[in-house]
Protein backbone atom coordinates (compact mmCIF):
# COMPACT_ATOMS: atom_id res chain seq x y z
CA UNK A 1 0.00 0.00 0.00
CA UNK A 2 3.09 2.09 0.80
CA UNK A 3 4.63 1.07 -1.31
CA UNK A 4 2.65 2.44 -4.15
CA UNK A 5 2.51 5.59 -2.92
CA UNK A 6 6.60 5.72 -2.10
CA UNK A 7 7.46 4.22 -5.63
CA UNK A 8 6.70 7.47 -7.56
CA UNK A 9 8.21 10.09 -5.44
CA UNK A 10 11.39 7.81 -4.85
CA UNK A 11 11.45 7.69 -8.38
CA UNK A 12 11.22 11.64 -8.53
CA UNK A 13 13.92 12.15 -5.77
CA UNK A 14 16.46 9.78 -8.06
CA UNK A 15 16.07 11.30 -11.23
CA UNK A 16 16.21 14.95 -9.61
CA UNK A 17 19.58 13.58 -7.81
CA UNK A 18 20.75 12.19 -11.56
CA UNK A 19 20.01 15.25 -12.70
CA UNK A 20 21.74 17.33 -10.09
CA UNK A 21 24.36 15.42 -10.92
CA UNK A 22 24.45 15.24 -14.54
CA UNK A 23 24.02 19.07 -14.41
CA UNK A 24 26.28 20.73 -12.15
CA UNK A 25 26.06 24.23 -12.51
CA UNK A 26 22.50 23.89 -12.21
CA UNK A 27 20.85 24.82 -15.05
CA UNK A 28 17.26 23.24 -15.75
CA UNK A 29 17.00 19.66 -17.14
CA UNK A 30 16.74 19.79 -20.95
CA UNK A 31 16.27 16.32 -21.69
CA UNK A 32 17.22 13.91 -25.10
CA UNK A 33 13.47 13.72 -25.47
CA UNK A 34 12.64 16.93 -25.33
CA UNK A 35 15.50 18.43 -27.66
CA UNK A 36 13.95 15.71 -30.20
CA UNK A 37 10.36 17.47 -30.24
CA UNK A 38 12.04 20.54 -30.21
CA UNK A 39 13.44 19.92 -33.30
CA UNK A 40 10.94 18.10 -34.67
CA UNK A 41 8.75 21.26 -34.36
CA UNK A 42 11.02 23.20 -35.98
CA UNK A 43 11.27 21.08 -38.96
CA UNK A 44 8.08 20.84 -39.40
CA UNK A 45 7.91 24.56 -39.70
CA UNK A 46 10.74 24.90 -41.75
CA UNK A 47 8.99 22.29 -44.54
CA UNK A 48 5.62 23.93 -43.88
CA UNK A 49 7.48 27.19 -45.62
CA UNK A 50 9.16 25.97 -47.78
CA UNK A 51 6.47 23.71 -49.40
CA UNK A 52 3.79 26.00 -48.86
CA UNK A 53 4.96 27.15 -52.61
CA UNK A 54 5.26 30.90 -51.63
CA UNK A 55 7.64 32.87 -53.87
CA UNK A 56 11.20 33.73 -52.08
CA UNK A 57 10.01 37.22 -50.91
CA UNK A 58 6.96 35.86 -48.92
CA UNK A 59 9.11 32.65 -47.74
CA UNK A 60 12.33 34.71 -45.87
CA UNK A 61 10.15 37.22 -43.66
CA UNK A 62 8.52 33.73 -42.08
CA UNK A 63 12.21 32.78 -41.77
CA UNK A 64 12.94 35.33 -40.28
CA UNK A 65 10.36 35.06 -37.62
CA UNK A 66 10.79 31.02 -37.19
CA UNK A 67 14.43 31.82 -36.45
CA UNK A 68 14.08 35.03 -33.52
CA UNK A 69 11.68 32.31 -32.21
CA UNK A 70 13.46 29.12 -31.89
CA UNK A 71 16.88 30.31 -32.32
CA UNK A 72 18.69 32.31 -29.30
CA UNK A 73 19.78 35.40 -31.33
CA UNK A 74 21.72 37.40 -28.48
CA UNK A 75 23.93 34.22 -27.81
CA UNK A 76 24.24 33.17 -31.13
CA UNK A 77 25.34 36.70 -32.34
CA UNK A 78 27.96 37.24 -28.99
CA UNK A 79 29.53 34.16 -30.15
CA UNK A 80 29.79 35.34 -33.48
CA UNK A 81 31.06 38.91 -33.38
CA UNK A 82 33.42 37.96 -29.77
CA UNK A 83 35.30 40.72 -27.98
CA UNK A 84 33.28 43.22 -30.30
CA UNK A 85 30.02 42.69 -29.15
CA UNK A 86 31.15 42.69 -25.27
CA UNK A 87 32.57 46.17 -25.97
CA UNK A 88 29.06 47.44 -27.01
CA UNK A 89 26.60 49.79 -25.04
CA UNK A 90 23.66 47.38 -24.33
CA UNK A 91 21.90 49.63 -27.08
CA UNK A 92 24.49 48.52 -30.15
CA UNK A 93 23.86 44.87 -29.32
CA UNK A 94 20.52 45.32 -29.69
CA UNK A 95 20.98 46.98 -32.66
CA UNK A 96 23.75 44.64 -33.82
CA UNK A 97 20.95 41.51 -32.70
CA UNK A 98 18.36 42.55 -34.78
CA UNK A 99 20.40 42.98 -38.10
CA UNK A 100 22.06 39.63 -37.30
CA UNK A 101 18.05 38.08 -37.17
CA UNK A 102 18.01 40.00 -40.98
CA UNK A 103 21.18 38.92 -42.00
CA UNK A 104 21.21 34.73 -40.76
CA UNK A 105 17.09 34.15 -41.86
CA UNK A 106 18.28 35.80 -45.15
CA UNK A 107 21.21 34.03 -45.77
CA UNK A 108 19.67 30.48 -44.68
CA UNK A 109 16.44 30.73 -45.39
CA UNK A 110 17.25 31.07 -49.31
CA UNK A 111 19.29 27.39 -48.10
CA UNK A 112 16.45 25.52 -46.55
CA UNK A 113 14.53 27.47 -49.18
CA UNK A 114 16.42 25.17 -51.91
CA UNK A 115 15.34 22.15 -49.81
CA UNK A 116 11.97 22.13 -51.43
CA UNK A 117 10.48 18.46 -51.00
CA UNK A 118 12.71 17.00 -49.23
CA UNK A 119 12.51 14.80 -46.49
CA UNK A 120 14.03 15.94 -43.22
CA UNK A 121 14.05 12.91 -40.37
CA UNK A 122 15.41 12.58 -37.06
CA UNK A 123 17.92 9.93 -37.04
CA UNK A 124 19.55 10.43 -33.34
CA UNK A 125 20.45 12.52 -30.10
CA UNK A 126 23.41 13.05 -28.54
CA UNK A 127 24.46 14.75 -25.41
CA UNK A 128 26.87 17.48 -25.83
CA UNK A 129 27.68 19.02 -22.85
CA UNK A 130 26.24 21.15 -19.71
CA UNK A 131 22.33 21.57 -21.04
CA UNK A 132 22.92 20.87 -24.19
CA UNK A 133 22.04 18.17 -27.03
CA UNK A 134 23.01 17.38 -30.66
CA UNK A 135 19.88 16.40 -32.53
CA UNK A 136 21.60 14.49 -36.00
CA UNK A 137 18.78 14.66 -39.05
CA UNK A 138 19.29 13.46 -42.47
CA UNK A 139 18.42 15.25 -45.51
CA UNK A 140 16.76 13.68 -48.23
CA UNK A 141 16.30 15.14 -52.01
CA UNK A 142 15.35 14.00 -55.37
CA UNK A 143 18.44 13.20 -57.27
CA UNK A 144 20.96 14.17 -54.45
CA UNK A 145 22.92 12.50 -51.92
CA UNK A 146 21.58 12.52 -48.51
CA UNK A 147 23.25 14.81 -46.33
CA UNK A 148 23.57 15.18 -42.28
CA UNK A 149 21.93 18.18 -40.62
CA UNK A 150 22.41 18.54 -36.83
CA UNK A 151 20.90 21.31 -34.66
CA UNK A 152 22.96 22.14 -31.31
CA UNK A 153 19.84 23.04 -28.94
CA UNK A 154 20.59 23.83 -25.39
CA UNK A 155 18.65 25.05 -22.29
CA UNK A 156 18.26 28.92 -22.64
CA UNK A 157 16.66 29.58 -19.50
CA UNK A 158 14.65 26.53 -19.49
CA UNK A 159 13.37 26.76 -22.88
CA UNK A 160 15.34 24.59 -25.53
CA UNK A 161 16.89 26.77 -28.35
CA UNK A 162 18.46 26.37 -31.40
CA UNK A 163 22.20 27.61 -30.78
CA UNK A 164 24.26 25.86 -33.80
CA UNK A 165 23.52 24.01 -37.44
CA UNK A 166 25.83 22.01 -38.66
CA UNK A 167 25.94 20.47 -42.15
CA UNK A 168 28.23 18.02 -42.88
CA UNK A 169 30.20 18.70 -39.66
CA UNK A 170 30.48 22.39 -41.46
CA UNK A 171 29.05 24.88 -38.23
CA UNK A 172 27.27 27.32 -38.91
CA UNK A 173 28.72 29.65 -36.07
CA UNK A 174 32.17 29.20 -36.91
CA UNK A 175 31.45 29.72 -40.42
CA UNK A 176 30.12 33.10 -39.80
CA UNK A 177 32.16 33.80 -37.32
CA UNK A 178 34.80 34.15 -39.85
CA UNK A 179 33.00 35.89 -42.31
CA UNK A 180 30.77 38.53 -40.23
CA UNK A 181 34.69 39.28 -38.47
CA UNK A 182 35.98 39.61 -42.36
CA UNK A 183 33.06 42.11 -42.77
CA UNK A 184 33.72 43.89 -39.95
CA UNK A 185 37.26 44.27 -40.57
CA UNK A 186 36.47 45.76 -44.24
CA UNK A 187 34.43 48.09 -42.23
CA UNK A 188 37.81 48.83 -40.62
CA UNK A 189 36.07 48.10 -37.36
CA UNK A 190 33.17 50.19 -37.37
CA UNK A 191 30.10 48.54 -35.47
CA UNK A 192 27.73 50.80 -36.57
CA UNK A 193 28.68 50.62 -40.40
CA UNK A 194 28.91 46.58 -39.67
CA UNK A 195 25.00 46.89 -38.20
CA UNK A 196 23.91 48.89 -41.50
CA UNK A 197 25.28 46.29 -43.77
CA UNK A 198 23.69 43.32 -41.81
CA UNK A 199 20.35 44.81 -42.01
CA UNK A 200 20.78 45.78 -45.37
CA UNK A 201 21.55 41.80 -46.41
CA UNK B 1 49.80 11.11 -66.48
CA UNK B 2 46.05 12.09 -67.36
CA UNK B 3 45.31 9.64 -64.42
CA UNK B 4 45.80 11.96 -62.03
CA UNK B 5 42.55 13.60 -62.60
CA UNK B 6 40.85 10.26 -62.30
CA UNK B 7 40.48 11.17 -58.30
CA UNK B 8 38.29 14.08 -59.27
CA UNK B 9 35.29 12.71 -57.16
CA UNK B 10 37.22 12.33 -54.17
CA UNK B 11 38.76 15.66 -53.63
CA UNK B 12 36.26 18.04 -55.35
CA UNK B 13 37.35 21.09 -56.05
CA UNK B 14 35.16 22.86 -53.79
CA UNK B 15 34.83 22.65 -50.30
CA UNK B 16 30.84 22.98 -49.96
CA UNK B 17 30.88 20.55 -52.85
CA UNK B 18 31.87 18.36 -50.09
CA UNK B 19 28.47 17.73 -49.06
CA UNK B 20 27.74 15.48 -52.40
CA UNK B 21 28.75 12.33 -50.39
CA UNK B 22 31.88 12.86 -49.05
CA UNK B 23 30.22 11.14 -45.68
CA UNK B 24 31.92 9.21 -42.92
CA UNK B 25 33.85 6.31 -42.74
CA UNK B 26 32.13 5.34 -39.29
CA UNK B 27 35.52 4.89 -37.78
CA UNK B 28 34.84 6.56 -34.14
CA UNK B 29 38.95 7.55 -34.31
CA UNK B 30 39.87 11.01 -34.27
CA UNK B 31 43.35 12.41 -35.26
CA UNK B 32 43.81 14.96 -32.25
CA UNK B 33 43.77 17.63 -34.95
CA UNK B 34 41.77 20.81 -33.26
CA UNK B 35 40.40 23.82 -34.68
CA UNK B 36 43.82 25.58 -34.69
CA UNK B 37 43.76 25.78 -38.29
CA UNK B 38 47.12 25.11 -39.67
CA UNK B 39 48.08 26.89 -42.14
CA UNK B 40 51.88 28.10 -43.14
CA UNK B 41 51.40 28.26 -46.88
CA UNK B 42 48.85 30.91 -46.84
CA UNK B 43 49.81 33.16 -49.23
CA UNK B 44 50.50 30.56 -51.96
CA UNK B 45 47.30 29.02 -50.95
CA UNK B 46 45.81 32.12 -51.81
CA UNK B 47 47.06 32.59 -55.12
CA UNK B 48 46.02 29.13 -56.13
CA UNK B 49 42.57 29.95 -54.68
CA UNK B 50 42.40 32.85 -57.43
CA UNK B 51 43.55 30.73 -59.83
CA UNK B 52 40.93 28.04 -59.30
CA UNK B 53 38.17 30.51 -58.83
CA UNK B 54 38.87 31.72 -61.93
CA UNK B 55 39.15 28.31 -63.65
CA UNK B 56 35.49 27.79 -62.17
CA UNK B 57 34.42 30.93 -63.67
CA UNK B 58 35.37 30.62 -66.42
CA UNK B 59 35.28 26.65 -67.08
CA UNK B 60 33.14 24.64 -64.46
CA UNK B 61 30.36 26.88 -63.61
CA UNK B 62 29.44 27.63 -67.38
CA UNK B 63 29.83 24.15 -68.26
CA UNK B 64 27.72 23.21 -65.17
CA UNK B 65 25.10 25.47 -66.89
CA UNK B 66 25.52 23.95 -70.43
CA UNK B 67 24.99 20.43 -68.90
CA UNK B 68 21.77 21.68 -67.02
CA UNK B 69 20.35 20.83 -70.69
CA UNK B 70 20.77 17.17 -70.27
CA UNK B 71 17.29 15.60 -68.63
CA UNK B 72 18.47 15.20 -64.41
CA UNK B 73 17.38 11.04 -65.08
CA UNK B 74 20.47 10.81 -67.35
CA UNK B 75 22.30 13.08 -65.50
CA UNK B 76 22.10 11.15 -62.45
CA UNK B 77 22.93 7.82 -63.94
CA UNK B 78 25.87 9.32 -65.37
CA UNK B 79 26.78 10.19 -61.63
CA UNK B 80 25.93 7.01 -60.41
CA UNK B 81 27.90 5.02 -63.28
CA UNK B 82 31.24 7.21 -61.71
CA UNK B 83 30.24 6.78 -58.33
CA UNK B 84 30.00 3.04 -59.01
CA UNK B 85 33.44 3.24 -60.60
CA UNK B 86 34.87 4.35 -57.65
CA UNK B 87 33.37 1.46 -54.90
CA UNK B 88 37.41 -0.67 -55.85
CA UNK B 89 38.73 2.55 -54.26
CA UNK B 90 36.30 3.10 -51.56
CA UNK B 91 36.82 -1.08 -50.70
CA UNK B 92 40.29 -1.13 -50.42
CA UNK B 93 40.76 1.83 -48.40
CA UNK B 94 37.46 0.78 -46.12
CA UNK B 95 40.01 -2.34 -45.96
CA UNK B 96 43.06 -0.75 -44.79
CA UNK B 97 40.79 1.14 -41.97
CA UNK B 98 40.34 -1.81 -40.59
CA UNK B 99 36.37 -1.33 -41.16
CA UNK B 100 34.79 -4.47 -42.74
CA UNK B 101 31.57 -3.44 -41.82
CA UNK B 102 31.79 -0.66 -44.73
CA UNK B 103 34.00 -2.82 -46.36
CA UNK B 104 31.09 -5.16 -46.67
CA UNK B 105 28.27 -2.38 -47.45
CA UNK B 106 30.57 -0.79 -50.61
CA UNK B 107 31.61 -4.06 -51.98
CA UNK B 108 28.04 -5.30 -52.21
CA UNK B 109 26.52 -1.58 -53.82
CA UNK B 110 29.09 -2.70 -55.81
CA UNK B 111 27.98 -6.05 -56.84
CA UNK B 112 24.70 -5.05 -56.74
CA UNK B 113 24.58 -1.80 -58.73
CA UNK B 114 26.83 -3.16 -61.24
CA UNK B 115 24.05 -6.15 -61.87
CA UNK B 116 20.52 -5.22 -61.18
CA UNK B 117 21.69 -1.50 -61.79
CA UNK B 118 22.91 -1.88 -64.94
CA UNK B 119 26.50 -0.99 -65.14
CA UNK B 120 26.15 1.51 -62.41
CA UNK B 121 24.08 3.63 -63.94
CA UNK B 122 20.99 2.84 -61.73
CA UNK B 123 21.44 2.66 -57.40
CA UNK B 124 19.24 0.00 -56.27
CA UNK B 125 21.43 -0.59 -53.44
CA UNK B 126 20.54 2.58 -51.83
CA UNK B 127 16.82 1.61 -51.95
CA UNK B 128 17.64 -1.13 -49.58
CA UNK B 129 19.80 0.88 -47.36
CA UNK B 130 23.02 0.02 -48.85
CA UNK B 131 23.89 4.38 -48.79
CA UNK B 132 27.21 4.79 -50.22
CA UNK B 133 30.47 5.08 -48.26
CA UNK B 134 32.63 7.16 -50.27
CA UNK B 135 36.05 6.92 -48.65
CA UNK B 136 39.68 7.39 -49.68
CA UNK B 137 43.54 6.97 -48.95
CA UNK B 138 44.33 10.44 -47.05
CA UNK B 139 40.91 9.01 -44.47
CA UNK B 140 42.83 5.66 -44.33
CA UNK B 141 45.87 7.52 -43.26
CA UNK B 142 44.35 9.88 -41.35
CA UNK B 143 42.72 6.41 -39.22
CA UNK B 144 46.11 5.50 -38.92
CA UNK B 145 46.72 8.45 -36.56
CA UNK B 146 48.85 10.51 -39.04
CA UNK B 147 48.01 14.26 -38.82
CA UNK B 148 46.91 15.89 -41.25
CA UNK B 149 49.59 18.54 -41.93
CA UNK B 150 49.51 21.63 -42.79
CA UNK B 151 46.27 23.24 -45.24
CA UNK B 152 47.37 23.03 -48.52
CA UNK B 153 44.79 24.42 -51.76
CA UNK B 154 45.70 21.99 -54.46
CA UNK B 155 45.32 23.63 -58.57
CA UNK B 156 42.17 21.79 -59.94
CA UNK B 157 41.60 19.82 -57.02
CA UNK B 158 41.34 22.65 -54.54
CA UNK B 159 40.66 22.18 -50.70
CA UNK B 160 43.28 19.48 -49.48
CA UNK B 161 46.35 19.09 -46.63
CA UNK B 162 49.63 17.47 -46.58
CA UNK B 163 48.20 14.02 -45.81
CA UNK B 164 45.20 14.28 -48.20
CA UNK B 165 47.31 15.43 -51.15
CA UNK B 166 49.57 12.37 -50.74
CA UNK B 167 46.26 10.56 -50.79
CA UNK B 168 45.42 11.58 -54.21
CA UNK B 169 48.56 10.14 -55.70
CA UNK B 170 48.92 6.86 -53.14
CA UNK B 171 45.01 5.86 -54.43
CA UNK B 172 45.76 6.08 -57.96
CA UNK B 173 48.30 3.41 -57.21
CA UNK B 174 46.24 1.52 -54.95
CA UNK B 175 42.51 1.68 -56.90
CA UNK B 176 42.14 -1.89 -58.37
CA UNK B 177 40.52 -0.29 -61.10
CA UNK B 178 43.32 1.21 -62.84
CA UNK B 179 44.72 -2.50 -62.86
CA UNK B 180 42.05 -3.97 -65.33
CA UNK B 181 41.11 -1.15 -67.30
CA UNK B 182 42.65 -0.45 -70.89
CA UNK B 183 44.03 3.05 -71.14
CA UNK B 184 41.39 3.82 -73.98
CA UNK B 185 38.46 3.31 -70.72
CA UNK B 186 41.32 4.86 -68.68
CA UNK B 187 39.89 8.00 -71.07
CA UNK B 188 36.19 7.13 -70.87
CA UNK B 189 36.61 6.83 -67.18
CA UNK B 190 38.00 10.79 -66.83
CA UNK B 191 35.40 11.72 -68.98
CA UNK B 192 32.47 10.16 -66.80
CA UNK B 193 34.35 11.76 -63.75
CA UNK B 194 34.25 15.04 -65.34
CA UNK B 195 31.13 14.79 -65.92
CA UNK B 196 30.19 13.75 -62.72
CA UNK B 197 32.24 17.16 -61.32
CA UNK B 198 30.15 19.20 -63.90
CA UNK B 199 27.14 17.54 -62.27
CA UNK B 200 28.01 18.09 -58.57
CA UNK B 201 28.40 21.62 -59.76
CA UNK B 202 25.04 21.83 -60.78
CA UNK B 203 23.31 20.09 -58.28
CA UNK B 204 25.08 22.01 -55.31
CA UNK B 205 25.50 25.38 -57.51
CA UNK B 206 23.63 27.91 -54.62
CA UNK B 207 25.91 26.45 -52.03
CA UNK B 208 29.15 26.67 -54.46
CA UNK B 209 27.83 30.06 -55.26
CA UNK B 210 27.75 30.93 -51.77
CA UNK B 211 30.71 30.31 -50.73
CA UNK B 212 32.91 31.29 -53.57
CA UNK B 213 31.25 34.43 -54.67
CA UNK B 214 29.14 35.75 -51.62
CA UNK B 215 31.63 35.11 -48.51
CA UNK B 216 33.77 38.00 -47.59
CA UNK B 217 36.56 36.05 -47.58
CA UNK B 218 35.88 33.27 -49.72
CA UNK B 219 39.66 31.07 -49.35
CA UNK B 220 38.84 31.52 -45.60
CA UNK B 221 35.15 29.90 -46.45
CA UNK B 222 36.34 27.36 -47.82
CA UNK B 223 39.80 25.96 -45.67
CA UNK B 224 37.24 26.01 -42.82
CA UNK B 225 34.34 23.84 -44.55
CA UNK B 226 37.07 22.13 -45.67
CA UNK B 227 38.82 20.93 -42.30
CA UNK B 228 35.56 20.64 -40.45
CA UNK B 229 33.96 18.23 -42.78
CA UNK B 230 37.18 16.24 -43.05
CA UNK B 231 36.98 15.80 -39.65
CA UNK B 232 33.56 14.32 -39.48
CA UNK B 233 34.42 12.43 -42.26
CA UNK B 234 37.65 11.12 -40.17
CA UNK B 235 35.69 10.96 -36.98
CA UNK B 236 32.58 8.79 -38.81
CA UNK B 237 30.79 11.54 -36.22
CA UNK B 238 30.86 15.59 -35.79
CA UNK B 239 33.03 15.57 -32.57
CA UNK B 240 30.96 16.84 -29.68
CA UNK B 241 33.97 18.33 -27.97
CA UNK B 242 34.42 20.79 -31.45
CA UNK B 243 31.67 22.63 -30.30
CA UNK B 244 31.00 26.04 -29.61
CA UNK B 245 29.67 26.23 -26.09
CA UNK B 246 26.67 28.76 -25.90
CA UNK B 247 26.77 29.54 -22.07
CA UNK B 248 30.94 31.05 -23.02
CA UNK B 249 31.11 34.66 -21.63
Amino acid sequence: MTHSHNNPSRRFVLAGAAALVALPKGALALTADQSASFVQTVINEVLGIINSGQSESQVLPRFKTLFGRYADIPTIARSVLGPPYRAASGGQQRAFNEAFQNYMSSKYGRQFNDYRGADITIVRVREAGNAQFLVESQVRQPGKSPFALEWHVFDSGGRPKVFDLIIEGIRMISSEREEVRAMLEAERGDLAALTRRLNAY
Amino acid sequence: MPLAILNFRAVLLFGAVALSGCAGTGTGQTTGMNDGINDPFEPTNRSIHAFNKAVDGLILAPAAEIYSIVPPELREMLDNGAGNLGEPRNFVNHVLQGDPESAGVVLARFLLNSTVGIAGLGDPAAEIGLFSRTTDFGETMAVWGLPSGPYIELPFFGASSVRDSIGIVVDLAIDPLNYVITEEQAYYLLALRGLSLVGDRLAYADLVNTLLYESTDSYAAQRLAYIQNKRRAVAGETVVEDLDDPFAQ
